[in-house]
């Protein structure tokens, strides 16, 4: 390895690098005995959160500095990686929603008889170093320890709150499905080093090319390719591979469900994205069929199981599984017969994903202000009667949850329209029917929190929650994350175009 | 046609608009003789612009042999492709009698309302209405399009909706709303379908006109000249019986007349007003407003002067068998409005907008002078318990006798000069017919005689009501009288119009009228006309005279010959039951079907019930699904997993 290539490979890994000596400090900080408990405790989060802050703004700002000034796609340390637009498009959005999921957790994690300790940040620090590395990676080896960095860190997250049982068992069972998907990924990879001869991302398809003998891409690249699939629709949580979702939505604290809710889901698109135009794109007609009904599955059942939720939390797990079908539908499209279509349905996911981060940056920031208590759920008896006393909170709540549901002048309705609008250039016109089919139902189940909260009395007279240790931070996240929604809904040109650019001069 | 531009007639729709707006700011405070003042203002204010704009027409020197207009192009209001329409206005000379009538009459009864509302808790919020009324029926008249002059339509619609019903809390009033709006929504309907076929027409021959009537008149003959003449006429005819459907909703002619005298449920000076002066004259307007299209329609013009003769006869029938003062005056609206239509139908436009002139003052003298005796006896309409009021109420009763010459046609009335011409019309016109004719002087005799009845079985005889009222019974305040004596003024006089050469009220419309072949009209056939309608005049009310003061027998002994067939008329010839019976009926059980099976049932209940029972059903097993247990969840995913695998080798073998 010479000089320069060192040089250009520490530069392009400097945000991992942040990241990393950044959660090895809080976790010395952590590991000192008087930062367990009481004020010692709360001395150790604020400075953690202080340096979690400083990090991922870093993160951020050498993101945005790669994004301007890389003048191409490269690939370092022996191909191993990708530094391009798209890696650095996917590196700042990652430090955002670093950032503002610091601020919903503010308030659960600074209240005096909050128990979380800050590993949290470390751990946080971690999920961006998994998720960074499965932006960047080109070697499918690299991209599965990106993945189980990635996933580890969410498991421990989830089991955080370790005196509560629920949480533990909800974490647990993530982890035992979430091996069985690793395990998935490394034996589809395995097959597909058996057919096209290697693990990179860029070569697969001359590989493939020059190893296949006979008609159709052969056996072994195609269970590898099924395999691999299946893993990374686990992580999406794409049904019949969702079942976790609502049990670890469940066991999580609510920002911890945001987390998983933007920046997992955000990660896991970003590669699904990757492998899917760079490697796969060449065999895309054998598998757009199978995930096509698998679209159609995951948001029917998703929509029709959020109808009578009552908790919250849950309901908007399901909520979660049902979008990721609509974005798998950019990711079958990405094949289309039409001109530009790579492009297109890359920008679109990456817009789909920075909208559906601010909407939901929204909704669990308005559930971190509300305090239902210790170790009860939030529930949508908790928000009758809101509406008009707390104005502010509710309308923007509300219209959180009206561009979730896709309602027009929101970022929601926007990221939905440019990818149905795809799907129907490509004509999956089927696809398209049942997608606003369901749009229309999971419309009822986020009206009726509307509802909830301005046409419906609390039965005890009184409102269930309170606000009693709502964090500034949250409110201003609940604030600004509102006003992208809105500012994305009317004026989504310049997010869609930086995507387009990031795409195009990456595949 | 020579167009000036005077952005001042704009004043005139303005006033009462702003009056409206006035008044409704002040609906729900005290009533106070503020808002009728203001009211009455705006429309006087309006009535003088106007007049000032007559000035203005005349003083505006115009090339030999056009006609003068003054326009407002105020902007572009609809623009859609290549089709532009103008909120733009128009006074010329048919504008300036209608705007005469309706300003001016407008003004009288405004005035009259003052006294009349005095006592009425929502006294501000009628004025406010009144005030919309009349500013629609002037944005009516003076719009330069058709569809401009369609939103005057709608509005004057709208505002005899709120009018008629204006005492809502009682059902009766809310219904006959109701029955006037949809009654007249089946017109509207025709008139916008004639609206779309005229656009499609002129469209097709590529004149792009914007419903602009100069425009629509000039390109009209250019247009027949564009297409086959066997096809063009058929669209014209279509046009004209659709145009004239339109109209007879809102003039009330067969068979859409029922609602009118439902709508005697609103407040007299209402019924004064907008259903005998102006709203109802509206279709007569409008089929003179577009003379260039009937004129080309023979056919059009035959159902005109046919459904307008025999309006004009049925409904007289009707109103001598009415007992309810104001029902009587609606039947006789209906009558005249079918002799103004006679006068369209024979191609007699300048005679059905002179017989709406003088129709407009002495009706609404009728009518005020009813208010003023229903007034006076604190709400008694039944005529049967009226009589002998001749001394009571000396001045309602000299106006009224006015009133009830003018429209019976006695000589040197104003009524007298208007029917002439028009029986005149239809002897010797144009489209003339003998049986037009015969029908139409049958009516004339019913009109004398009705009205006659109605006048001596109020005014003479002896008070056959409530005792007790007797004493009560008073002249109506100054207010009141007043304007009845104006109104009687012009019921008299406003006939010798016809005389003034220099008005030049005969070629009020020349250039509407030009494309009808000016009828050769013989003195003899003229003085013969007049003959007769006097002797069917008089005749009426010696009848009259004979049946209802000389001696009761001859009304006793036609009421037994003819029993069966008078309690038909005091019934309205059930013609209310018909369409109960033809229409509602059957609307109603098919809306209660579709409610009671379709909706409720098979829509609500297996449909949208079905649906809910579904989801909840699925739910359920989803929930079930998730089960908690990792097996299970570990199950699913190889399941999955195998069905992706063989599905997808399958696909690459095959």
């Amino acid at each position: 390895m010479s000089k320069e290539e060192l040089i250009i490979g520490l530069y392009s890994l400097a945000p991992l690098i942040i990241a990393g000596i950044t959660a090895a400090i809080i976790l010395v900080i952590s590991a000192a005995g008087e930062s367990r408990a009481g004020s010692g405790r709360l001395r150790a989060v604020n400075a953690a959160e202080k340096l979690s802050y400083l990090a991922f703004t870093a993160m951020a700002f050498i993101s945005a500095v790669h994004f301007i000034k890389i003048k191409g796609p490269l690939t370092l340390f022996h191909n191993a990686v990708f530094f391009d637009h798209y890696s650095a498009a996917a590196g700042f959005i990652f430090s955002v929603m670093g950032i503002f999921t610091i601020f919903i957790a503010a308030s659960e994690m600074k209240s005096e008889s909050s128990r979380f300790q800050p590993e949290y940040y470390a751990l946080l620090l971690s999920a961006a170093i998994g998720s960074l590395i499965m932006a960047m990676a080109n070697d499918l080896l690299a991209a599965i320890v990106g993945i189980e960095i990635l996933s580890f860190s969410t498991y421990i997250l989830c089991a955080l709150d370790n005196k509560n049982k629920r949480a533990v068992e909800g974490a647990f069972k993530y982890f035992l499905t979430g091996a069985a998907a690793g395990a998935l990924f490394l034996f589809g990879l395995a097959h597909i080093y058996g057919g096209a001869q290697t693990t990179f991302i860029s070569e697969i398809p001359s590989m493939a090319a020059v190893n296949v003998q006979g008609p159709g891409p052969g056996a072994p690249l195609l269970i590898g390719l099924v395999f691999i699939t299946a893993a990374l629709l686990f992580k999406a949580a794409a049904v019949p591979f969702h079942s976790w979702a609502p049990d670890a939505y469940d066991a999580a604290t609510v920002s911890v469900a945001a987390f998983m809710t933007y920046f997992v889901k955000a990660a896991v698109f970003i590669l699904i994205f990757r492998i899917f135009a760079a490697a796969f794109i060449f065999m895309a007609s054998s598998i757009t069929g199978v995930l096509s009904v698998i679209a159609v599955i995951t948001m029917t059942l998703a929509n029709i199981a959020a109808l009578y939720q009552n908790n919250l939390k849950r309901m908007l797990a399901y909520s979660s599984i049902s979008h990721t079908a609509y974005m798998l539908i950019a990711v079958i499209c990405s094949a289309g017969v039409y001109k530009n279509a790579v492009a297109d349905c890359g920008a679109y996911i990456i817009f789909y994903l920075v909208s559906y981060f601010f909407i939901n940056a929204a909704i669990f920031s308005a559930l971190a202000m509300l305090s239902p208590g210790e170790n009860r759920v939030h529930t949508i008896e908790d928000l009758k009667g809101l509406g008009f006393k707390k104005p502010f909170f509710s309308a923007s709540f509300s219209l959180a949850l009206l561009a979730l549901a896709g309602i027009p002048a929101t970022s929601g309705f926007i990221a939905k329209f440019f990818i149905f609008y795809n799907a129907f250039l490509s004509n999956h016109h089927a696809l398209v029917l049942l997608a606003v089919i369901n749009s229309l139902i999971a419309f009822y189940y986020y009206i009726k929190i509307i509802m909830a909260m301005y046409m419906q009395k609390p039965e005890s007279g009184e409102t269930a929650v309170s606000f009693g240790n709502a964090g500034r931070e949250s409110a201003i996240c609940l604030a600004v994350s509102s006003a992208l929604i809105i500012i994305l809904g009317v004026y989504p040109e310049v997010i869609v175009k930086l995507a387009k650019l990031a795409v195009i001069s990456s595949f | 046609m020579h167009q000036i531009n005077m952005n001042f007639i704009n004043l005139i729709p303005l006033f009462p608009l702003l009056g409206a707006i006035f008044c409704f700011a002040l609906r729900d405070k005290k009533p106070s003789i503020l808002c009728g003042i203001t009211a009455s203002l705006m429309v006087f204010l309006s009535f003088v612009s106007s007049t000032a704009s007559v000035f203005a027409l005349s003083g505006a020197a115009s090339p030999a042999g056009t006609e003068t207009v003054i326009v407002s192009n105020n902007f572009t209001w609809i623009s859609a492709g290549d089709l532009k329409i103008g909120c733009d206005l128009m006074f010329d000379r048919l504008s300036a009698v209608m705007l005469f009538v309706v300003t001016f009459v407008g003004f009288l009864i405004h005035i009259y309302s003052i006294g009349y509302m005095i006592h009425d808790k929502d006294s501000n919020r009628f004025f406010s209405y009144l005030n919309l009324f009349v500013f629609f029926m002037i944005i009516l008249v003076t719009a330069k399009n058709l569809v401009l002059m369609f939103v005057g339509w709608e509005g004057v619609g709208l505002c005899s909706y709120l009018l008629i019903s204006f005492w809502w809390s009682d059902p009766a009033n809310a219904a006959a709303g109701r029955k006037a709006f949809i009654t007249n929504r089946i017109g509207d309907f025709a008139f916008l379908s004639a609206i779309f076929i005229l656009y499609w027409l002129y469209k097709s021959c590529g004149f792009e006109t914007g419903f602009d009537f100069i425009k629509l008149a000039e390109n009209f003959k250019a247009l027949s000249a564009a297409l086959p003449s066997s096809g063009f006429v058929v669209i014209v005819d279509l046009v004209c019986v659709l145009l004239f459907i339109g109209a007879s909703g809102k003039s009330a002619q067969i068979p859409l007349y029922v609602w009118l005298p439902d709508a005697m449920a609103g407040p007299t000076p209402v019924s004064a007003l907008i259903h005998a002066a102006t709203m109802v004259t509206a279709g007569v307007y409008m089929c003179v407003r577009l003379g260039f299209l009937f004129a080309a329609s023979a056919l059009a013009l035959k159902i005109i002067a046919f459904t307008g003769v025999l309006t004009a006869v049925f409904a007289a029938v009707i109103a001598m068998a009415q007992t309810d003062i104001k029902k009587v005056l609606a039947y006789s609206t209906v009558s005249q409005l079918g002799f103004m239509f006679i006068a369209v139908g024979c191609g007699a436009f300048t005679s059905a907008i002179f017989h709406l002139a003088t129709h407009a003052f002495f009706k609404s003298l009728l009518f005020l002078g009813a208010g003023s005796v229903i007034h006076s006896l604190a709400g008694e309409q039944d005529i049967m318990k009226m009589g002998g009021l001749r001394k009571l109420i000396p001045g309602t009763f000299t106006t009224f006798f006015i009133g009830v010459y003018a429209i019976s046609g006695l000589p040197l009335m104003s009524g007298f000069f208007s029917k002439d011409e028009i029986l005149l019309y239809s002897f010797a016109g144009p489209h003339s017919s003998a049986i037009f004719y015969a029908l139409a002087t049958l009516a004339s005799f019913l009109t004398s005689l009705y009205m006659h009845r109605l006048l001596f079985l109020v005014f003479y005889g002896s008070f056959r009501g409530d005792a007790k009222k007797y004493g009560h019974i008073h002249e109506s305040p100054a207010i009141m009288t007043v304007p009845l004596y104006i109104l009687a003024f012009f019921s008299i006089f406003s006939g010798f119009i016809v005389f003034f050469k220099s008005l030049n009220f005969k070629t009020l419309l020349a250039s509407y009228q030009s494309a009808i072949a000016a009828a050769n009209i013989s003195h003899s056939s003229e003085y013969s006309v007049m003959g007769i309608a006097l002797t069917a005049a008089f005749a009426g009310l010696i009848a009259a005279y004979k049946f209802y003061i000389s001696s009761n027998d001859y009304l006793s002994k036609i009421n037994n010959a003819f029993a069966a067939f008078i309690k038909i008329q005091e019934n309205k010839f059930y013609i209310d039951e018909l369409y109960d019976l033809i229409i509602i009926s059957p609307l109603k059980s098919v809306s209660i079907f579709l409610h009671k099976i379709i909706d409720v049932k098979f829509i609500d209940d297996y449909i949208v019930g079905g649906t809910v029972r579904g989801f909840k059903y699925i739910n359920s097993a989803l929930s079930d699904a998730q089960s908690g247990r990792v097996q299970g969840y570990l199950s699913a995913m190889a399941a999955g997993l195998a069905v992706m695998t063989v599905y997808v080798l399958y696909n690459s073998i095959r």
